[in-house]
């Protein structure tokens, strides 16, 4: 069931028009309870189950540490919680890579061993549920949250069906109080919501697989194509990634909305960017916090000194590289960026120490550059992140950068071209605010013939409403 | 609200002005049709062929040969991509509806298309049958003959109430064929490369192309109906429908044959098989009193393109053969003619 599909609009309509008609606060978070199980149930049941234990688990512990005062016992709780969480992550998710991982570094040494692929589903979303449960008990741990004492609260908490299967990745400070608080019918918000969520669907079903057209073939084989084809793959690549995350994100934030809930903001025009460290500040910005937050810092953060930032920069990103799929190509992904963003901190000190290099960067022309260049540092990036190995990702890139003789795409780009303006319009439109400041003039009914023709252009152009999302896969 | 009001202008529109769009094979066909028929002089009978794809593409009735002396009938290829009786009962219900009323109608009849020897199979129509295409008059009809008449009368109405979703694929090919995806350039196929006289010219069946490729295309359609060579049974669905077409073709006094088209798969077929489809075809022929032209064996298997359509050529010589052979004998009254089989 995903946001597109009708099954989910049917059930999703159901549940709101239900959970506004309900009076008693209690009842609501109860069917959201109810709903969010039946959501994730409707991939596997089982699974469900293992969310709902280890979310009880947590419970558990998160009561036991505000209980304890004791430092040694506080410890041993937060190590099961921690242990418990990612051994789960770790069981699920990454037990083939490391054991196929093993098994060539034991080959290359020349012992002639062999390990099973061990036949285990992947729960859903399980990368987000687990990094959203760690949080909680680390907050809980730091002080900086009371444990949660209702088990319902904390169960819609984890399994809050817009967020449960691809983010944005929830802090329980932010989302539990919001469970607590009553909540009043609101025009304004619902409004809110519906626009969000068409945003989303928008970004999704026209742009995002549309795009997945150009760059599906060419990820495929890409050895098979010329420089052109490949360049072509690749930004269609660029665009897609970004229109099918944030447009889940927005789906996801919209439904909340609608349901009186507020997730914080997981894109703010990334590929506006001007360096590396922007563009991290700006994509993914719930999972890029959520790693600063409990690995950066605590690793030391910037604070001792340049050489041991870069190492935590390496550690923080290998594990953000990881943590989006069990493959090398992934954690080359996040040491790339890691060298990336060791690099900028560099340049950003040259800049400080040459007074007319930072003046120049600072000038329109400088600035347009500086967006151009991250962009493209970016595409190229994602060219590892998308290959289904490190090799055939850099003999990619080698055919993009030295040029190759090859296939063209045997597709129409008339379609890519009026996407690529569209999205490269719309970041320059809200980048510099013309959009916010039209939206609140506009009259309501131009507004709403507005939203009009976004559904219809969306339905009219959508290409397979069942297309997963990108981000489901992590 | 204003998305409402453009889903209900989008549908008076595909009502009215544009309901080309809600059926654009049938449709196109019918207009070609209508133009012939303007065009014809009064005594000419007119000859409709009912039938699939097979009919569609591999019948050129611009290539019939002219008898001279006589008035030659005007034929009109009403071929519909994946039709099976069902669909044919279908089509000559929306023709009459349009009082458009044939001296002859020429029914394909392939049984290997509606065989339900295997156990579950659903009947083609069940699943070739878009729910977008049909009308309210249209659905009452195909609901005696759905294995799921509810799902069919749901997906009906699921799609009349966005049609701007339900028909985005025609829309699309209409007037930007370019934006189509990769798997749906092929999709208007059925109504993109018709002539006037309904026969479906696709480009692709220009030439046989790589030997290699042939045997592949051939082998695929060959292992499609691996499972239904062993016996015949037909579909009661499909038995009914085209039961009750040639029951109405009676009642209207349209005169009608059988025709079986060329067969590529007839080697596949076990003796039992074999046998089980003749008896059927002629024990319909005989208890509707209706002829049979029994054309399997007049094409070689090297003029498919695929093994159910001809290439351009066969298509041609094809042609030929049944306007000679077939047609003429069956309007001078002596379809005893046509029925012996020839040596491909």
């Amino acid at each position: 069931m995903t946001f597109c599909s009708r099954e989910f609009l049917g059930f999703f309509a159901g549940v709101l028009a239900l959970y506004w008609l309900m009076p008693w606060p209690r009842a609501r978070v109860l069917l959201l309870l109810a709903a969010s199980i039946g959501f994730y149930a409707s991939w596997n049941v089982w699974l469900a189950t293992i969310i709902i234990a280890s979310t009880t688990v947590d419970y558990g512990i998160a009561r036991g540490l505000d209980a304890c005062s004791s430092c040694k016992w506080r410890r041993v709780l937060i190590s099961v919680s921690v242990c418990g969480n990612l051994g789960l992550l770790g069981y699920f998710k990454y037990t083939n890579f490391f054991l196929h991982s093993l098994q060539q570094a034991l080959n290359a040494a020349g012992a002639d061993v062999g390990f099973p692929v061990l036949r285990i589903v992947v729960p859903i979303g399980i990368s987000f549920y687990t990094f959203e449960a760690i949080s909680y008990t680390v907050d809980v741990y730091r002080h900086r949250i009371q444990a949660e004492r209702n088990l319902a609260h904390l169960l819609v908490f984890i399994l809050f069906f817009p967020h449960l299967v691809s983010g944005p990745i929830v802090r329980a400070r932010d989302f539990l109080p919001q469970i607590r608080r009553v909540k009043c019918w609101d025009w304004l918000r619902l409004e809110l919501g519906v626009q969000y969520f068409l945003m989303g669907l928008f970004k999704k079903l026209v742009i995002a697989d549309r795009m997945a057209m150009f760059a599906d073939p060419v990820f495929a084989n890409p050895s098979a194509y010329g420089t052109g084809a490949l360049w072509i793959g690749t930004l269609a690549y660029t665009i897609q990634a970004f229109c099918d995350f944030s447009g889940y994100s927005d789906m996801a934030i919209g439904a909340a909305h609608m349901l009186g809930y507020k997730l914080s903001a997981n894109f703010n025009l990334p590929y506006l960017a001007m360096n590396i460290t922007e563009s991290w500040r700006r994509w993914h910005i719930s999972l890029s916090t959520w790693l600063r937050d409990y690995v950066f810092v605590p690793l030391g953060g910037s604070r001792r000194g340049s050489p041991r930032t870069a190492l935590n920069l390496f550690i923080t990103m290998g594990l953000c590289g990881l943590w989006h799929g069990a493959s090398w190509n992934f954690v080359v992904f996040g040491l790339v960026h890691a060298g990336l963003l060791t690099g900028h901190r560099a340049f950003r000190v040259c800049c400080e120490r040459y007074g007319w290099l930072s003046r120049r960067l600072d000038t329109a022309p400088g600035k347009m550059g500086r967006v151009l260049v991250t962009f493209l540092t970016w595409a190229l990036a994602l060219v590892l992140f998308r290959n289904s190995s490190v090799a055939q990702g850099i003999g990619m890139l080698s055919g993009m950068i030295a040029g190759r003789v090859g296939a063209s795409l045997p597709l129409p780009l008339e379609s890519w071209w009026v996407l690529i303006v569209l999205v490269a319009v719309c970041h320059a439109m809200a980048g510099s605010g013309i959009w916010q400041k039209s939206a609140y003039r506009l009259p309501y009914p131009v507004i709403g013939f507005g939203y009009a023709c976004v559904l219809v252009i969306t339905l009219l152009l959508t290409l397979d409403v069942d297309k997963p999302f990108i981000y489901f896969q992590f | 609200m204003f998305f409402v009001l453009s889903q209900v202008l989008l549908t008076l529109a595909l009502e009215s002005r544009h309901s080309a769009l809600r059926d654009p094979e049938f449709n196109r066909k019918l207009a070609s049709l209508r133009r012939q028929m303007a065009e014809r002089s009064g005594e000419r009978p007119l000859v409709v062929l009912l039938g699939s794809s097979q009919v569609g593409v591999n019948s050129r009735p611009d290539r019939l040969p002219r008898s001279p002396g006589c008035s030659s009938p005007l034929v009109f290829n009403f071929g519909l991509c994946s039709a099976d009786p069902v669909l044919e009962r279908l089509c000559l219900e929306r023709l009459l509806r349009d009082q458009i009323h044939p001296d002859w109608l020429l029914i394909e009849v392939a049984p290997l298309f509606f065989n339900a020897s295997v156990a579950g199979c659903p009947p083609m129509a069940d699943y070739t049958i878009d729910a977008n295409r049909l009308r309210w008059r249209d659905l009452q009809i195909l609901r005696r003959y759905h294995s799921e008449p509810r799902r069919l009368a749901r997906d009906w109405l699921a799609d009349r109430l966005v049609p701007c979703y339900a028909q985005r694929f025609v829309i699309l090919s209409e007037y930007a064929h370019r934006w189509l995806p990769p798997s749906l350039q092929t999709f208007d196929y059925g109504w993109r490369f018709l002539d006037e006289w309904g026969w479906c010219g696709m480009p692709d069946y220009e030439t046989l192309g790589p030997p290699r490729q042939w045997e592949e295309r051939t082998a695929f359609q060959r292992e499609r109906f691996r499972p239904f060579y062993a016996h015949f049974r037909p579909h009661q669905s499909c038995d009914r429908a085209l039961r009750d077409l040639l029951v109405i073709c009676r009642a209207k006094g349209i005169h009608t044959a059988l025709m079986l088209m060329p067969d590529f798969f007839r080697s596949c077929h076990s003796p039992a098989a074999m046998a089980e489809m003749d008896r059927y075809v002629a024990e319909i022929g005989a208890e509707n009193h209706v002829p049979v032209l029994d054309m399997r064996t007049w094409a070689p298997d090297t003029g498919f393109w695929d093994g159910v359509h001809f290439v351009r050529a066969t298509t041609n010589s094809f042609t030929a053969e049944f306007g000679r052979e077939a047609l003429r004998p069956l309007l001078q009254g002596k379809p005893q003619l046509v029925q012996r089989e020839k040596n491909g």
